[in-house]
């Protein structure tokens, strides 16, 4: 953690020393409390009772457990035998199957609450057999185009230049973002999130008009659909369902103390995404939209096609015979059973659901599936989703297990599932080519590269990197990936993926400090964003950027550099969309935190000079959503909230500003 | 492990502070905040046999606090969340004679944040638990853990001055 969080933490922390806890809560009163409940210790809840002598089944239980193995070295045995047992019965289960009865899931369902017996066979694995038809030739040359494609976007700024995109993962498949340009108009997110504003920046900035949400509804995230004209925007809406409190009210939310999933909250929750055309930016009309059960988790855009990802969470509310209690909704129809997978753990409560829309209709869902997950993280590629998530064991290394959807044209085909040791960094430690899936992954105290072929089978790996050292940041092209573990120097590793049976190490580049983001910038150089480290204290002491020369793969070097003293931390760290990174156009911006408030820093770069600081203003809008810089042309527009700052890309004075 | 009310308590008596302090800020009001670590108490002195080690006291019991305080407040919030999203104003914490004292700005600080932004400090500073412990128990990536405590404290760094 860095100093000035761990500041923070420790003035809440000596601000709220002098509470007064109430008398009740004194420890001699509660003893006794706790000798009166002695004396009718009888349970009170049936349910508990039970579950109280099966500690190695309980769901809810693993949660407190768990914690406490994770935390005090607390290690109940019985727990940790079941699961090994169940990560070893992955191993060798290749069932393909999806449910066919919402029976079936209702009754998984109610398998999860009541737990009764901890092996009952739901560890199947759903792997699709996915043929690899088609022929492999084809194939390399679109992957040869691809690579092509990364290259010259590298080099050159995203299609035309004249205007910045958002900073996507995967080249080719467009995210959904706060700050929106079209190369005249700038579309933003305004505080409250219930509203995108219009600015014309044409001869000044100028509102002309306003896209609302309903009134329950809070924006997420917006795309822009340039050759449909449309905007789509996903929220999130509340809704005034009383189901859930009906069910706690009747199913004992007393007896629930213990089994509380991650997402109560988000039980009434929906997500939906609304198509508006934007021919006419000035006036925006509403053309449609779909609907689907759970919280807003992601979302992606390619081949005209909206994908949408939400979380649903149906903890204690299923009733028998009655599907619309535990089965989430797309489109106002219940997912069919065959689009139901099965989880991969058997912990997993909630649903994800993904749903795809086609932009010219945008109405109607044109396919949908949902996966039973504990909550994970997303990567799309050009051709498939995959979502994984970690299984934190106790006592054994952490297990990620990887599911993969292919889609095509808003259609999905089945799931394929696979498994590596450790857990993954973030989506750029994931990463398909050629039909591989390569990662590279924190192993307990090592870290490990994996080749996994389409099938998900690990078929090249390299282990026991780095130790006593994660995963910082990665980047894959090609045949070669690049990644950054850190703890007290910051080696970026070079690694040759050539052959996917055998990866190998071809170079160690160790330098101070550590990056978090890597964006390949022009041919042959990687730009890192990260923080500077101290290497005496060990204390971060200033974002720091290092700019890497690739040209020999073998012999990494880090070309220049420069910290950025008393500059806390970036956005960039944690959220790659607050990145404005165009080497053609030669900026890299983001928004930091500094002593003297949130600034918004430019820079060039020049391999003799290094890096330029062209610009850091501080930024005057104030929300809880995050700053993004766009340009268009030869402006630079910062937005924040309701105010939006523009600055000239020619002498970088500032030249606009509107607050919406 | 085997305890009696005397055990319990001792063991109680290492973390009530740091117990009543998460619960506070977490459910607002001094009411709330007790019934909820009652509750917990009690929950935990019920389970206490599945505790092994005495030193896994601590997170244990914060474990089920955290997830009282969870329920509860999906209880009573879950309406006043659908009204405010309908354009009600937040409810005020009811007239509570909280001595906040010194921390009244660490409470407006905290109102700053959501739901699961609050979970996350709360459990950093009173719970004293790292970004991957704190995945564990909310089922989140550790990664997303740091960067939303780090959002949060930025939120919450004003108020604090």
């Amino acid at each position: 953690m860095e100093k000035r969080e761990q500041d923070i933490l420790k003035k809440i922390e000596e601000k709220t020393e002098e509470i007064k806890v109430p008398d009740s809560l004194m420890p001699e009163q509660i003893e006794k409390l706790l000798e009166e409940k002695g004396v009718q210790k009888k349970p009170r809840i049936k349910k508990i009772y039970r579950y109280g002598s099966l500690a190695a089944a309980c769901v809810a239980l693993a949660a407190g457990i768990f914690l406490a193995g994770q935390f005090g070295g607390e290690t109940p045995e019985d727990m940790d035998a079941a699961e090994v047992k169940a990560v070893e019965e992955q191993d060798t289960e290749e069932t393909e199957e999806n449910t066919d009865t919402y029976e079936k899931i209702y009754a998984y369902l109610k398998e999860r609450e009541t737990e009764a017996e901890e092996e009952r066979g739901f560890f199947d694995t759903f792997r699709d057999s996915i043929t690899s038809g088609g022929a492999d030739t084809a194939k390399e040359a679109k992957m040869e185009e691809r690579v092509a494609e990364d290259m010259s976007v590298a080099q050159s700024a995203a299609d035309g230049g004249s205007y910045s995109k958002t900073n996507v993962r995967q080249q080719g498949v467009d995210e959904g973002d706060i700050v929106k340009t079209d190369g005249r108009y700038l579309y933003v997110l305004e505080d409250g999130s219930q509203c995108i504003a219009i600015v014309d920046t044409k001869g000044g900035l100028k509102k002309v008009a306003d896209i609302e949400a309903d009134e329950n509804c809070r924006i997420q995230e917006f795309y822009l659909f340039e050759e449909e004209k449309k905007l789509v925007y996903a929220g999130t809406v509340y809704e005034q369902d009383d189901h859930w409190e009906d069910t706690s009210k009747k199913g004992g939310i007393e007896e629930d103390v213990l089994y509380i999933g991650q997402d109560l909250l988000n039980g009434r929750e929906s997500t939906k995404a609304v198509a508006i055309d934007i021919k006419n930016p000035e006036e925006p009309k509403e053309v449609g939209g779909i609907s689907q059960s759970g919280s807003y988790v992601s979302s992606r855009a390619a081949g005209g096609y909206l994908y949408l990802f939400s979380r649903y969470n149906v903890w204690g509310k299923a009733i028998e015979g009655n599907p619309r209690t535990f089965i989430p909704m797309a489109g106002g129809d219940l997912l069919r059973e065959k689009d139901i997978v099965l989880p991969p753990f058997e912990t997993a409560s909630m649903y994800e659901v993904i749903t795809a829309v086609n932009i010219e209709s945008p109405s109607e869902i044109s396919d949908s599936r949902a996966i039973f997950t504990d909550g994970g993280e997303l990567y799309v590629s050009n051709e498939n989703i995959y979502c994984y998530e970690t299984q934190w064991n106790s006592g054994v290394t952490e297990t990620t297990s990887i599911r993969k959807i292919g889609y095509k044209d808003g259609r999905f085909s089945r799931a394929v599932k696979g498994k590596v040791k450790g857990y993954i960094n973030d989506s750029f430690s994931i990463d398909e080519y050629g039909g591989n899936l390569r990662v590279v992954a924190t192993v307990g105290e090592t870290n490990s590269v994996y080749v996994l072929d389409k099938k998900l089978d690990v078929i090249g790996s390299i282990k026991g990197l780095a130790e006593d050292e994660r995963v910082y940041s990665a980047r894959f092209m090609g045949d070669v990936g690049y990644f950054v573990t850190f703890r007290e120097t910051d080696p970026l590793f070079t690694v040759d993926l050539s052959d996917p049976k055998r990866p190998k190490i071809i170079g160690k580049l160790k330098i101070p400090g550590f990056s978090d983001y890597l964006h390949f910038y022009g041919e042959n150089r990687l730009l890192g964003i990260g923080m500077s480290v101290d290497e005496d204290t060990q204390v971060t002491d200033g974002v720091k950027l290092s700019m890497f020369d690739l040209s020999d793969k073998t012999d990494v070097k880090e070309e220049n550099k420069l910290v950025l003293k008393n500059v806390y931390s970036t956005d960039v760290s944690y959220d790659y969309k607050a990145a404005l990174v165009d080497p053609g156009k030669n900026l890299i911006g983001f928004a930091a935190g500094t002593e003297g408030g949130e600034k918004y820093f430019l820079f060039g770069y020049d391999e003799k000079k290094g890096f330029r600081c062209h610009l850091s203003e501080r930024i005057n809008g104030s929300s809880p959503n995050a700053a993004r810089g766009v340009y268009i042309e030869e402006v630079l527009y910062v937005a924040r909230g309701n105010v939006i700052e523009g600055y000239s890309l020619k002498d970088y004075k500032k030249v606009d500003d509107i607050i919406l | 492990m085997k305890c009696d009310a005397k055990k319990f308590a001792r063991m109680y008596e290492g973390v009530y502070k740091d117990l009543y302090r998460f619960s506070l800020y977490r459910m607002k009001n001094v009411q709330d905040a007790e019934d909820a670590v009652s509750e917990a108490v009690l929950a935990g002195y019920e389970k206490i046999h599945q505790l092994k080690r005495e030193e896994a006291f601590k997170s244990w019991i914060f474990a089920i606090l955290a997830n009282v305080c969870r329920k509860r407040l999906a209880e009573s919030g879950g309406r006043q969340r659908a009204e405010e999203a309908l354009g009600g104003k937040e409810q005020e914490p009811s007239g509570e004679d909280v001595d906040y004292g010194a921390a009244l700005d660490v409470r407006n600080a905290f109102s700053l944040l959501s739901a699961e932004e609050q979970e996350i400090v709360a459990l950093s500073v009173f719970g004293g638990y790292n970004s991957k412990e704190i995945g564990v128990k909310m089922r989140l990536n550790s990664n997303t853990v740091r960067s939303k405590r780090s959002r949060a404290l930025e939120k919450m760094e004003c108020a604090l001055k």
